[in-house]
This record gives structure tokens, C-alpha cells and sequence, in this order.
């Protein structure tokens, strides 16, 4: 059964409690050749990842995360501990029907071309002709390399071959997709598009396991992350409950005039010391700046450089192809389309350390104003960008226009 | 299958993409146009073949043999340093199927390659003939372009007449410790049965030695069937020099036997034509070989290769592809090699030990040595007395494993050697499908198939994502 039918069943592309992989007491010692032991790479880890959930490996270079995985794809054997996939050991080969991987590095064959790299791995999932050559087309329309395909992958720069290495983790439609460092060497339009495909592939019931030691990749996909330093896992949980400082609250407004301001803060006052309230403007993140910008001028018509917003591969939509839209396609919709704005993270992105609230800042801050030149901020714009994402999403997705 | 067709497939493709295949190509019509060009031969038939069989087939043999090493060794072993191994191995594909396509694609390569220089080789020999002598090309034709089956006397079994004589003798020749020590019994053997070989062998002058040859297949030969006597004999005298000696051919007393004298030197193999009709009706040949009188030395015609009977059996051309297809039968021997020794070695380490194994195979001969003398360090030779008993220890400990691999190491080299083709094609011997598919089980499925699955087993095992990419 693909992730598809079971999505369609009606699991509405949330995380289920069915265990995808399974990890106790996990311990991999690396050895030198006469066998003494000389690094410990991971060290007693355990963790669950459930259907559907994107489950993120953060820490640190050297950390322990890629030696995980390895093990996870049967590539390196346990020292001791347990792990099972799909409720079978790693090294099962018919499981590995239902993976997508993609390593940290190229790791593909320079002499192949984008469509025979594509073929060679469609062959190896056993794939019929038709479909192969299906499925390698559409994916080198989405992943933006339909032009370049019959161009050597050794020459590829390293975001194409991440690209092409993207690609061929999905062509057999996986039910788990392991993403090793997926936007390392993508530019920033590239991270977005990636980082809104995993999102896609969650929504359709897909389990997808990130491994990154880049936060914002983090942060913006995953249900739940355990954190690695040292081999060993120091913390896990969902982003929510890792990240929420509950000593503090922020509230959120459009800009208030001064006299408003003040008799909030004089409410606030009879609750909270001085020193500890903090008053600022919210600030985008320089991904959702960045591509505020690249969107206005392609608009504009004054770009001639990578292609990208492509279509999400048809045999990767749910329901697949010429059906319409099911619920968990309209849920995705719903569910993605503030991510493709680029703006999700306007409310939870704060400046760093303000200062303690004084009545000259003050004064600034609940003036009104103007919206600079170039930044996408102003209300009119945020939607006519809004709008655009949107539709840049739905074509992905291959849902309605709305 | 769709699997490992594609590892094959991906084979084929890195050889054409990094243009191995046509560097070999290239190199192996250049040696097979090129050698004759450069080596002159004597414009005899036999000089002719010299040079386009054997110094032409043992070049290709060796520059596909060397090539198939070192690809195998690559397709594998790089492939898992540059970690692309990491990428295959995460799909539904079984490791041996991983090792069976990358043999299968070697295989596929050394096919195509072997085709061309064959068939190159053949097209030469014809183009080459054409510029011959009358007669040296009938001998061409006769002799050489022809694939002839060879019947010897069969080798009588001495060891029950060994063991009877020793038994007879040794009570009374040797004391009770003696008969305990095995090398000494085992020389007074060796003694009793190079007696009983010299008897078989030495002609003395004015006596004769009769071979009886059983060649069944002589029942359907026409009168003009070719027959041919190839025959080889010593003289105690030692040396080369030539002796007159009389040939009678066919049943005595029989109108169809031949007799003849002829003037042929020693340690030289000689061959001359003999009548269809010699044979008796059930396939059986007399040779009688007189020393006459007048020689005053002692002939010795060797057991193994005195005297040969040698009789068209098939044509040259299908003689020759089955020669082709027992070297291909060797690099699917090297190829597994190579492979096995990639599945848990690095590419240069796989690469050096394959070669390193190599030319041990065709030091062949010095195996033999230090088998013979039962140990590596050689007799004789003093050390002073305080490290003597540790390192005779030492020494002795060195030589049981050693003389035990080398023993397993000469017994698959003899038995490789036993399928030689070059020998045969330039001698115009006939390589029978018999001796193909022993070929074939011996190399492929007891060699090969012992290899592969070491191989394969390793690979299987192995931790593919301990390689760094060097890419």
C-alpha cells in the first residue's frame, strides 16, 4: 500500500501513531583495523518516527546525525541497539522499495546524464518502462533540470546535483524519505522550494526524516526533532513544546498610537516589573526578505537566470494523476500556502535583545512608518505577494488556483 | 533481472564514458596488425603461426587479462570509495545482484573486445597465408589452420609394482628405523619407479619399442584422411644430435604397414604423415620404433610425450572460437578475482594484491621448487646457536603454512595451465567442447564459483558508508 492510498483512506496527512522506524538503545563504535575502538559516533540512542510526520536530526557537524541515518538504511550495522523500518531490519531489501534517499553529498554516477540517472535508479526500483520514463520527466520539470537533461551530472554545479539527487530519491513514490542535509548548496529560491516540497510530501502522508544542522530547515518543517551532540541525543520533542518560553508572552498588533500604547503599558505595568517588558517592531527573516524581493522582480521581468516553480511531479500528487483534488490536497493548500508566501515567519521572528522600554524608543515605535522602497512590507503588498505564492504553490501541488 | 541488467548497462556506460573501451579496441587491433608488422617471420607455415597465434593471442590475453583486472577491481572498489555504492545499495537491489551485474557487464565488454581482436587475428592469418609458399601453405592447411585431436598410448599405472618391489626389498635393504622414516621410504620408491620407467623408455641399440594406440575414431577415416605422427626422443649421449631410427606403422605382418627410416635429432618434436589405412578395423595403430644397431647409444623415448597420434577432427574456425572462448573463460576467472578482491578492499589495494597474485601464478616454477625442497628458506646455511632453535621454530612453523598454500596455489595454476589454448591453436590441436566445458566447470564454477561467492558473501556484509567521497 502507498502512502497515497493510505492517506486517501482519510488520515488527512497529520502525523498518525503508526511507527515507521523504530530506534533503541542505538550504539555505533567505530573501530581501527586491528578493532580497538576509536570514536563512539552514537551512543545509546532511542527515538520512534510515526507515518507522516517530518521528523528532523539537528545537531552539530560530527554530531552523530549521518552515521543514524546510515544505520537506518542498513549502510552501517549497529555496535549494539535495535532498529527497524517499516517493522523489519534496515538491511531488508523489499523495504527499501518503500525509501527515498538523498545523502549529504553527490553521490551519483558523473558519467550518467540528469534522464539516464534518473532511469538507472527507476530501474532499480524495478519500475516498467513507461513509467520510468514517465516519472523522469516529470521529475526533471519539478526540480527545474527538464533543460539540462541531456547534460552530464559531473558537471552539474552542486545545487543541480542536489536537485537531480532530489529527484531520484522519489522516483519510486516513497513511503519514507530520508533527507540528508537536503538544501545544503541550494540557493535561497531553491532552499524555499525544496522546504515547500518535504512540507508537500508530509501533507500527503509521506514520513520524511531531515537530518540538518541548518535551524531555520529545522524549524520551518518538522514536527518533532531530537538533537544530537556528542553522539547522544540531548533533547527531543516537538518544536512547540522545545521551543515555547513560557515565563513570557508577545503579543502582536498593528501599530497603535502613542496614547494607546501608553495605557497598555500602564495595565502591564501593574503586573510586570519594567525591566522585564520589551517593546519592538517584529522583523521578517532574511529568507522571507530575500524572496519577497526575487518575487517582485520576476514579476517585473528582469531576471534570466535558474528556473524554478515547477509542478510537484503528477505521480507524487495525491490521488494521482487527472483526479481532482482530494481533501488532504485541499488541507495542503490551506495548511502550505502561508509557508509559500514566504512570510510565515513575520509574527515569530523578534529582533534581538531589546532594550527595556523608554519613552524615546517609544515614541518611535508607534509612529507610523512609511514602508521602505524595496521590502515587501506594507499591507497591499504582502497580499498581491501572498497571492502570488499561493499560486506558485497550487501549480506545485497541482490543486486549484485559488 | 531488470536490476541487474541495469548495473550491467551502467557497466558498458562507464567504459564507453571514460573511453576504456576504446583505448582497448584501439590497442588490440594496433597489437595484432602491428606485431606481425614489427616481428618477422621465417615464411614457413610454422613461422607464420609463431608469430600470429602465439605472440598475438598471448598479447591480447594479456592486455584484456591486465584490463579486466583493473576494472573490475575499479567498477567496485571506486565505486564504494566514491561512495556511489552508498546511493545503489539503499534501493531494492540484493548486493550479489550488485556484483553479478558488475561481472556480467566486464564479461559483456571482454566479449565484444575479444570478438574484434579474434576476429582481426583470423582475418590477418588468411591475409598473411596468401604470401606463403605453395608448399608451406598446404602445410599451413594441413598442419596448423586445421584443429586435429591427438590420441596417446595410455600412461601404465607403476605404483602396484612400486609397492611390490618395496615391499620385497625394503626388509631387507633397510633397518626398523629406517622403515619409520617417511622421506626415506619415500626416495627408495622414487628410485624403485625410475627403474621401472627407465625400462619403458630406453631403447637400447638393435631393440625396439611398439606403442599401441586406440583411436576409435579412425573407423570412418576416408584413405586421405590426414594423419600425422608427432614424436620426440632423447639420446643417453645427452645433447642434440641426429640418429637414424626405423619407423614400422600398422599391424605387422599386416600389406598395409608402412616402414621407413628416418634421420631426426633429439629433444626436437618431429612430425610426418602416415596412411589412413595403418589403422586395423577396430581403430587400433601399431608404431614400432627400432634403434639400430649401429647408433651404439641408447635411445629414451619420454612416457608423457614419446610419440602422439594427431588426426583431423574439426576446422580451424571452429577450433579457434573454441580457443576464444577458453581465454574468455579465464578473464570471467580474473574478473571474479578482481571483484572479489574490490568487495573489501580499496581499488589500488584490490588492484596491486590481483597483480601480486598474477605474477606469483606465472612464477609457477618456483612454486614448484620450494615445494620440492619443503620449505622457502632453502637448505644449508648456519645461524648462530643461541637464535638457531628459535628461528628453525620459526622457519618450520613459516614453511608448513607456506608449503600448504603454495601446494593449493600450484594445483589451481596446473590445472588453469591444463587449458591453454594458445598452444593448441598454434599447433593446430583440436580444443574439444570436452575440454571447453571442463574448462568452464573447472575455472568458472569450482575457481570462479568458490571466488564469487567469498565475493560476494564479503559484500554483502560490508559496511558500505565507512568511505569518504574523494569526489
Amino acid at each position: 500500500m502507498t502512502a497515497i492510498e493510505t492517506l486517501n483512506r482519510g488520515s488527512g496527512g497529520q502525523p498518525s501513531t503508526e511507527t515507521v522506524i523504530s530506534v533503541r538503545g542505538l550504539v555505533k563504535v567505530f573501530k581501527d583495523f586491528w578493532g580497538r575502538p576509536k570514536a563512539r559516533a552514537v551512543d545509546n540512542v532511542s527515538f520512534d518516527v510515526r507515518r507522516g510526520e517530518i521528523f528532523g536530526l539537528l545537531g552539530p557537524n560530527g554530531s552523530g546525525k549521518s552515521t543514524t541515518i546510515k544505520m537506518l538504511l542498513g549502510l552501517l550495522h549497529p555496535t549494539k541497539g535495535h532498529i527497524e523500518v517499516f517493522g523489519k531490519s534496515p538491511r531488508d531489501v523489499a523495504t527499501k522499495s518503500r525509501i527515498g534517499y538523498l545523502p549529504e553529498e553527490s553521490y551519483l554516477y558523473r558519467y550518467l546524464n540528469c534522464h539516464e540517472t534518473l532511469d538507472f535508479f527507476g530501474n532499480l526500483f524495478q519500475l516498467p518502462d513507461g513509467e520510468r520514463q514517465k516519472r523522469a520527466e516529470q521529475l526533471l520539470e519539478m526540480v527545474g533540470l527538464n533543460q539540462t537533461r541531456t547534460r552530464v551530472v559531473g558537471e552539474f554545479s552542486k545545487g543541480m546535483q542536489r536537485r537531480i539527487g532530489l529527484a531520484q530519491a522519489l522516483i519510486n513514490d516513497p513511503d519514507l524519505v530520508i533527507l540528508d542535509e537536503p538544501t545544503a548548496g541550494l540557493d535561497p529560491i531553491g532552499c524555499r522550494e525544496v522546504k515547500d516540497l518535504i512540507l508537500a510530501l508530509a501533507q500527503r502522508g509521506k514520513t520524511v526524516i531531515l537530518s540538518s544542522h541548518l535551524l531555520a530547515d529545522v524549524e520551518d518543517l518538522c514536527d518533532r526533532v531530537v538533537i544530537y551532540y556528542g553522539g547522544k541525543i540531548q533533547a527531543d520533542g516537538t518544536l512547540k513544546e522545545l521551543l515555547t518560553e513560557r515565563d513570557s508572552m508577545r503579543i502582536t498588533t498593528p501599530p497603535l498610537s502613542q496614547e494607546t500604547m501608553q495605557r497598555v503599558l500602564e495595565v502591564i505595568r501593574k503586573d510586570v516589573a519594567e525591566d522585564k517588558i520589551h517593546v519592538d517592531n517584529p522583523t521578517q527573516n532574511l529568507e522571507s526578505y530575500f524572496l519577497g524581493v526575487v518575487q517582485r522582480a520576476r514579476a517585473a521581468g528582469e531576471t534570466s537566470g535558474a528556473t524554478s516553480g515547477h509542478h510537484v511531479a503528477a505521480y507524487l500528487q495525491s490521488g494521482g494523476e487527472g483526479k481532482s483534488p482530494s481533501q488532504a490536497d485541499k488541507m495542503l493548500e490551506r495548511l502550505a500556502a502561508p509557508q509559500a508566501v514566504a512570510t510565515p515567519t513575520i509574527s515569530n521572528q523578534t529582533a534581538p535583545a531589546a532594550p527595556a522600554v523608554d519613552a524615546t524608543k517609544l515614541a518611535a515605535l508607534t509612529q507610523s512608518q512609511p514602508p521602505l522602497q524595496s521590502v515587501p512590507t506594507s499591507t497591499t503588498e504582502l497580499k498581491i505577494d501572498l497571492s502570488k505564492a499561493n499560486e506558485k504553490l497550487s501549480g506545485m501541488l497541482g490543486g486549484d488556483k485559488k | 533481472m531488470q536490476q541487474t541488467w541495469a548495473i550491467i548497462s551502467l557497466t558498458w556506460k562507464a567504459a564507453l564514458r571514460f573511453r576504456l573501451i576504446w583505448v582497448l579496441a584501439v590497442l588490440l587491433v594496433l597489437c595484432v596488425v602491428g606485431l606481425p608488422l614489427i616481428i618477422k617471420d621465417d615464411g614457413t607455415a610454422r613461422g607464420l603461426t609463431q608469430i600470429l597465434m602465439t605472440y598475438t593471442l598471448s598479447a591480447i590475453t594479456a592486455i584484456l587479462g591486465l584490463a579486466t583486472i583493473w576494472l573490475s577491481c575499479g567498477t567496485l572498489a571506486r565505486d564504494v570509495e566514491e561512495c556511489q555504492m552508498q546511493m545503489v545499495a539503499t534501493k531494492p537491489i540484493h548486493r550479489w545482484q550488485i556484483w553479478l551485474g558488475k561481472w556480467l557487464g566486464i564479461m559483456g565488454l571482454n566479449a565484444a573486445l575479444l570478438a574484434l581482436a579474434g576476429g582481426t587475428v583470423y582475418g590477418m592469418v588468411l591475409f598473411r597465408s596468401s604470401k606463403l609458399s605453395e608448399k608451406q601453405r598446404e602445410i599451413l592447411y594441413r598442419e596448423v589452420l586445421i584443429g586435429r585431436a591427438s590420441v596417446k598410448e595410455a600412461v601404465r599405472d607403476l605404483e602396484p609394482q612400486v609397492e611390490e618391489v618395496f615391499q620385497k626389498e625394503a626388509p631387507q635393504r633397510l633397518t626398523a628405523d629406517e622403515m619409520q622414516d617417511k622421506k626415506l621410504i619415500e626416495g627408495f620408491k622414487a628410485q624403485i619407479r625410475e627403474a621401472y620407467k627407465a625400462r619403458e623408455q630406453i631403447i637400447r641399440p638393435g631393440y625396439m619399442r611398439e606403442w599401441k594406440l586406440n583411436v576409435p575414431a579412425a573407423q570412418g577415416f576416408a584413405t586421405n584422411h590426414i594423419v600425422v605422427l608427432r614424436v620426440k626422443f632423447m639420446s643417453a649421449s645427452g645433447g642434440s644430435q641426429s640418429y637414424p631410427t626405423i619407423w614400422e606403422v600398422g599391424k605387422p605382418e599386416s600389406p598395409n604397414q608402412v616402414r621407413a627410416t628416418k634421420m631426426l635429432t633429439t629433444d626436437t618434436f618431429h612430425e610426418f604423415p602416415i596412411p589412413a589405412n595403418t589403422f586395423e578395423k577396430d581403430g587400433t595403430l601399431t608404431v614400432r620404433l627400432t634403434n639400430p644397431s649401429q647408433n651404439n647409444v641408447p635411445l629414451l623415448a619420454p612416457l608423457e610425450e614419446g610419440l602422439e597420434v594427431l588426426y583431423r577432427e574439426s576446422s580451424f574456425i571452429l577450433n579457434f572460437v573454441r580457443g576464444l572462448a577458453i581465454i574468455f573463460c579465464w578473464f570471467g576467472l580474473l574478473a571474479a578475482l578482481g571483484l572479489t578482491a574490490a568487495s573489501f578492499m580499496s581499488f589500488s589495494m584490490a588492484a596491486f594484491a590481483c597483480i601480486g597474485l598474477l605474477i606469483v601464478v606465472m612464477s609457477g616454477g618456483i612454486l614448484k621448487e620450494v615445494i620440492k625442497d619443503r620449505t622457502l628458506f632453502g637448505r644449508g646455511g648456519h645461524e648462530e646457536a643461541q637464535t638457531e632453535v628459535v628461528w628453525t621454530k620459526v622457519k618450520e612453523g613459516v614453511d608448513v603454512v607456506m608449503i600448504g598454500v603454495y601446494g593449493v596455489l600450484l594445483g589451481v595454476i596446473q590445472a588453469v595451465e591444463d587449458y591453454s589454448p594458445i598452444e593448441s591453436l598454434s599447433s593446430g590441436r583440436s580444443i574439444t567442447w570436452g575440454q571447453l566445458a571442463k574448462a568452464y566447470g573447472l575455472m568458472w564454477l569450482l575457481f570462479g564459483g568458490v571466488c564469487s561467492t567469498v565475493g560476494i558473501i564479503t559484500f554483502t556484509r560490508r559496511e558500505l558508508a565507512t568511505a569518504q567521497s574523494k569526489v
